[in-house]
C-alpha cells in the first residue's frame, strides 16, 4: 500500500455542518470521486461509512439547535480519532457523515464501524441537569480490491445499509452487500412492511367478511379470529379452480391453434393450386348467384297469376321445341 | 329483400333430388346480330359484339396468342382472322346451301354463346339456367340450333320472344307495343294478357344495319370523293344519330384521296335515321288495327322503345308525331337501359320460371 499515493489526513475532512473548512463539501466530494477512480485504477479496496446520530431530530427539538450542532461536532471528533490510523475523506451532508477510507479492506471497514458505534457510547452530553446519551448508526459500503466503484454507487449502497441499521433499531452498523443487491435488500426490507400490510389486510378482511354477511341479511358467524385461514382456504380453492380452468382453456387454445394452423396450411395449398390453375387455364372461380334456391314466382309478385300463365306458355313452347328435336338431341 | 341470399330451408331440402344442391345462376341472354348481352343473377352484366374470329394461319395464331377472339377484339384484328358474325337478321346463319359456311357459323355461334356465359362468371358448383331472347319470327330450325348450342354450356335453357322479354323486364305485361330496334331487325310486338303469338309480332329489316347502308348511299351520292369504312360510318352514326327537326350541324372529317376533309353530314344522317320511322309506324298501324278496338287507344299510348337503335335522338318524338298523323295518336317511351333491355327481361323470366319447368327441359 505504501507505494500508492497517500493523502494527508485532516485537510481532507470537513465535518462542519456549515461546510466551512479547508475544503468545501463539494471539493471533498470531488476528492472522493478521484479516490474512487484511483481505487479502480490501482485495484485497491475501499470502504465508505455513512454515519448518522440516532434520533438527532428529536435531540434538536428537545434541547435546541446548538445542542444538535455540538453533538455533530463531537461525533465528528470521535470519527476522526477512531480512524486516526487510516486515510479518510469526510464530509457532512444532511446531518449524515460520509467518510471514505481508501486502502481499506472489508474486514477493516467493519471493525472501523464497530469501533465508531462503541466510541459514541462513551460520549456524554450534559444539558442542564440531564445527561443525554448518544448512539450512532452506520451504513457500510464496501469494495474489495479490484472490484471498483463509482462514488454514487457507494453513496446509495451506504444509504441502504444505513436504512437497514436504522430499521433494526439503530445503534449498530450494517453492511449492504452489493452483489445480490436487489434480492437481499428486498428480503431484508420486506418483513417490517409485510407485517404492517398483513395487519391492515386482516382488519380489512374481517370488515369485508362482516359486510358480506350483513349484505345478505345474515348474522356474522364467529370465525374466532380465523378469518384469515377461512379466507386462505377460500382463496386456495378459487386458485385451484382457476388453475383448472386456465389449463382447460389452454388445452382448448392449443387444439384450436393447431387446427387453425392446419386450416391455414390447407388454405395456402388451395390458394396456390387455385393460383396455378388460374394461371394455366384462365380459370375463374366465378361470382355466386344472389339466389341460393330456385325462386319462381311468389304470392308477393304483382300480377302473379298472369305471370304464371306467361311462364307456362313459354315453357310449353319450349317443350314443343324439345319434342320436335326429339330424344336424339338430348345428351345423357 | 327476398333477394338476399338464404340458406336452403330444411323443408325444401326434403323435396328430394329435384332440389339443386348448389345455388342456381339465372342468366338472361340477348343474342343479337350486332351485340350479345348477358345479365345474370350474380349481378354480372356484360355485353360483347357478336363477332367471333379464328386466326387465319399459324403466324396470326402465334401473334394473337389465342385460338378464338371475341367481340371488339375480333373486330380489331379482323385482318388476321376468319371473322364470323354468326347471327343474321337475328337468326343463326345455319341454313346456307354451303355446308362449310353453316359449320363455321355454327361453331362461331357456339363459341360466342359459351364465351357470353363464361363472362357471366358462373361458379362451378352452380346450376346455370338460361333464358335466351330470340327474334320473334325466328324459324324453328334456327331456334333449335340455338337451343342445341346452349345446352352444351348450361344446365337448362329456354327461348323466349325478344320483345316479350323487353316488356316483361319493364313489368308492362298488358296492352303494350314493344319496338326493339337492333342492328339486323326491328321487332314489333303486341302484348295482351298471355304470350304473344305470331300474329302479335312483326319483324322489320329496316334496322341499324339498314341505317348504315342508307347513310353510306347518301354520302356516296352527295360527297363522291369521301372515303370511309363500314366501321367508321357506324361510329359516326352512333355518335351523331338524330331525327330531331332542328339540330347542330354535324361536321365530320373524312379523307378525300387520303387528305382529311371536313364534311357537313347533317342532312345525310338525319335522312338515314328517319328512314326507319315510316316502316315502324306501318307495323304499329298493323298491330293496332288488328287489335280489339276497345283497347286500341290504350295500346297506342303504351309504346316501348328498346334496343341500340332506340338511342337515336328524338326518335320517340318522331314516331309519336308520325303515329299522330297516321294513326290519330300515340305515346312512345324509351326504356332506361336500351342495351340491356332484352337481357334484363330474360333474366327476370328465368327467375320467375318455376323450378319444375327448368327440370323438365334439362
Ligand atoms: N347511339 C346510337 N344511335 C343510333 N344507333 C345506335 C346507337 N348505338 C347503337 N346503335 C345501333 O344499334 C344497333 C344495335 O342495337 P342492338 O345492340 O340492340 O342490336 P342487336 O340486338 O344486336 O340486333 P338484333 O336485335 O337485330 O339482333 C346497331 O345498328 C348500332 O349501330
Ligand atoms: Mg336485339
Amino acid at each position: 500500500m505504501g507505494d500508492h499515493p497517500r493523502m494527508s489526513q485532516f485537510p481532507s475532512v470537513n465535518f462542519t455542518s456549515t461546510g466551512r473548512g479547508l475544503f468545501s463539501t463539494e471539493e471533498i466530494l470531488e476528492l472522493m470521486r478521484g479516490e474512487c477512480d484511483r481505487a479502480r485504477r490501482y485495484a485497491y479496496p475501499l470502504v465508505l461509512l455513512r454515519v448518522c446520530v440516532d434520533r438527532l431530530e428529536q435531540l434538536g427539538d428537545l434541547y435546541g439547535y446548538e445542542s444538535r450542532e455540538r453533538v455533530l461536532e463531537e461525533v465528528g471528533g470521535v470519527l476522526c480519532s477512531v480512524t486516526r490510523e487510516s486515510d479518510m475523506l469526510g464530509c457532512i451532508i444532511d446531518s449524515q457523515f460520509l467518510a471514505l477510507f481508501p486502502h481499506t479492506p472489508a474486514e477493516a471497514g467493519r471493525a472501523l464501524a464497530e469501533r465508531l458505534t462503541q466510541a459514541a457510547g462513551r460520549l456524554a452530553f450534559h444539558q442542564g441537569v440531564a445527561e443525554v446519551k448518544i448512539t450512532l448508526s452506520v451504513g457500510i459500503a464496501l469494495r474489495e480490491a479490484g472490484v471498483g466503484a463509482q462514488l454514487e454507487e457507494l453513496f446509495s449502497e451506504s444509504a441502504q445499509s444505513l436504512e437497514l441499521a436504522l430499521a433494526a433499531g439503530g445503534n449498530r452498523a450494517e453492511v449492504y452487500s452489493a452483489p445480490a443487491r436487489s434480492l437481499t435488500s428486498a428480503m431484508k426490507a420486506v418483513p417490517a412492511d409485510l407485517e404492517e400490510i398483513g395487519a391492515m389486510l386482516d382488519s380489512m378482511l374481517s370488515e369485508r367478511v362482516q359486510a358480506m354477511f350483513e349484505s345478505v341479511g345474515q348474522k356474522v358467524p364467529d370465525f374466532g379470529g380465523h378469518e384469515q385461514e377461512v379466507l386462505a382456504r377460500a382463496v386456495k380453492k378459487m386458485e385451484e379452480e382457476r388453475e383448472l380452468l386456465v389449463s382447460q382453456h389452454r388445452e382448448e387454445m392449443d387444439t384450436l391453434s393447431r387446427r387453425m394452423e392446419k386450416l391455414a396450411e390447407g388454405l395456402e395449398i388451395t390458394e396456390e393450386e387455385l393460383r396455378q390453375a388460374l394461371a394455366h387455364q384462365g380459370f375463374d372461380p366465378g361470382v355466386a348467384s344472389l339466389y341460393r334456391t330456385v325462386q319462381g314466382l311468389g304470392a308477393e309478385d304483382a300480377d302473379e297469376d298472369l305471370k304464371r300463365a306467361m311462364m307456362s306458355k313459354i315453357f310449353e313452347a319450349n317443350l314443343e321445341l324439345k319434342e320436335e328435336r326429339g330424344e336424339a338431341g338430348q345428351p345423357g | 329483400m327476398s333477394q338476399v341470399p338464404t340458406e336452403e330451408s330444411p323443408e325444401s331440402a326434403k323435396e328430394g333430388p329435384a332440389e339443386p344442391e348448389a345455388g342456381v345462376l339465372y342468366v338472361g341472354i340477348d343474342l343479337g346480330t350486332s351485340r350479345t348481352s348477358v345479365a345474370a343473377s350474380n349481378g354480372v352484366r356484360v355485353t360483347l359484339a357478336s363477332f367471333v374470329g379464328y386466326p387465319k394461319d399459324v403466324v396470326s395464331k402465334k401473334l394473337l396468342k389465342q385460338d378464338v377472339l371475341y367481340g371488339d377484339d375480333a373486330i380489331e384484328h379482323r385482318l388476321s382472322l376468319d371473322l364470323y358474325r354468326p347471327l343474321e337478321h337475328g337468326v343463326l346463319k345455319v341454313t346456307s346451301e354451303v355446308a362449310a359456311e353453316n359449320e363455321g357459323n355454327l361453331r362461331a355461334s357456339r363459341d360466342l354463346l359459351v364465351e357470353a356465359i363464361r363472362r357471366a362468371r358462373p361458379r362451378r358448383d352452380e346450376l346455370v339456367y338460361a333464358v335466351i331472347g330470340a327474334p320473334a319470327q325466328a324459324s324453328i330450325t334456327s331456334k333449335n340450333a340455338i337451343i342445341d348450342i346452349a345446352r352444351e354450356c348450361v344446365d337448362s335453357v329456354m327461348l323466349c320472344s325478344e320483345p316479350f322479354a323487353v316488356a316483361y323486364g319493364q313489368d308492362m305485361l298488358d296492352d303494350v307495343l314493344v319496338i326493339d330496334i337492333g342492328a339486323g331487325t326491328v321487332d314489333l310486338c303486341r302484348m295482351h294478357g298471355t304470350m304473344p303469338e305470331d300474329t302479335d309480332q312483326i319483324t322489320l329489316e329496316t334496322a341499324g344495319d339498314s341505317v348504315d347502308a342508307n347513310l353510306a348511299e347518301l354520302i356516296r351520292e352527295n360527297h363522291p370523293g369521301a372515303q370511309f369504312s363500314e366501321k367508321m360510318l357506324k361510329e359516326i352514326k352512333e355518335r351523331h344519330s338524330s331525327v330531331a327537326e332542328v339540330m347542330q350541324p354535324i361536321l365530320v372529317t373524312l379523307p378525300v384521296a387520303g387528305k382529311p376533309t371536313e364534311f357537313d353530314l347533317t342532312a345525310e344522317i338525319q335522312a338515314a335515321c328517319r328512314s326507319i320511322v315510316p316502316p315502324i309506324v306501318d307495323g304499329l298501324g298493323q298491330l293496332v288495327g288488328s287489335f280489339d278496338p276497345e283497347f286500341q287507344e290504350r295500346l297506342k299510348d303504351r309504346v316501348l322503345l328498346a334496343g341500340g337503335g332506340s338511342q337515336i335522338k328524338g326518335l320517340d318524338l318522331a314516331i309519336e308525331r308520325e303515329m299522330v298523323e297516321r294513326l290519330g295518336g300515340g305515346k312512345v317511351s324509351r326504356i332506361e337501359e336500351p342495351l340491356y333491355g332484352g337481357a334484363n327481361g330474360a333474366l327476370k323470366i328465368a327467375h320467375d320460371m318455376p323450378e319444375e319447368f327448368w327440370e323438365r327441359l334439362k
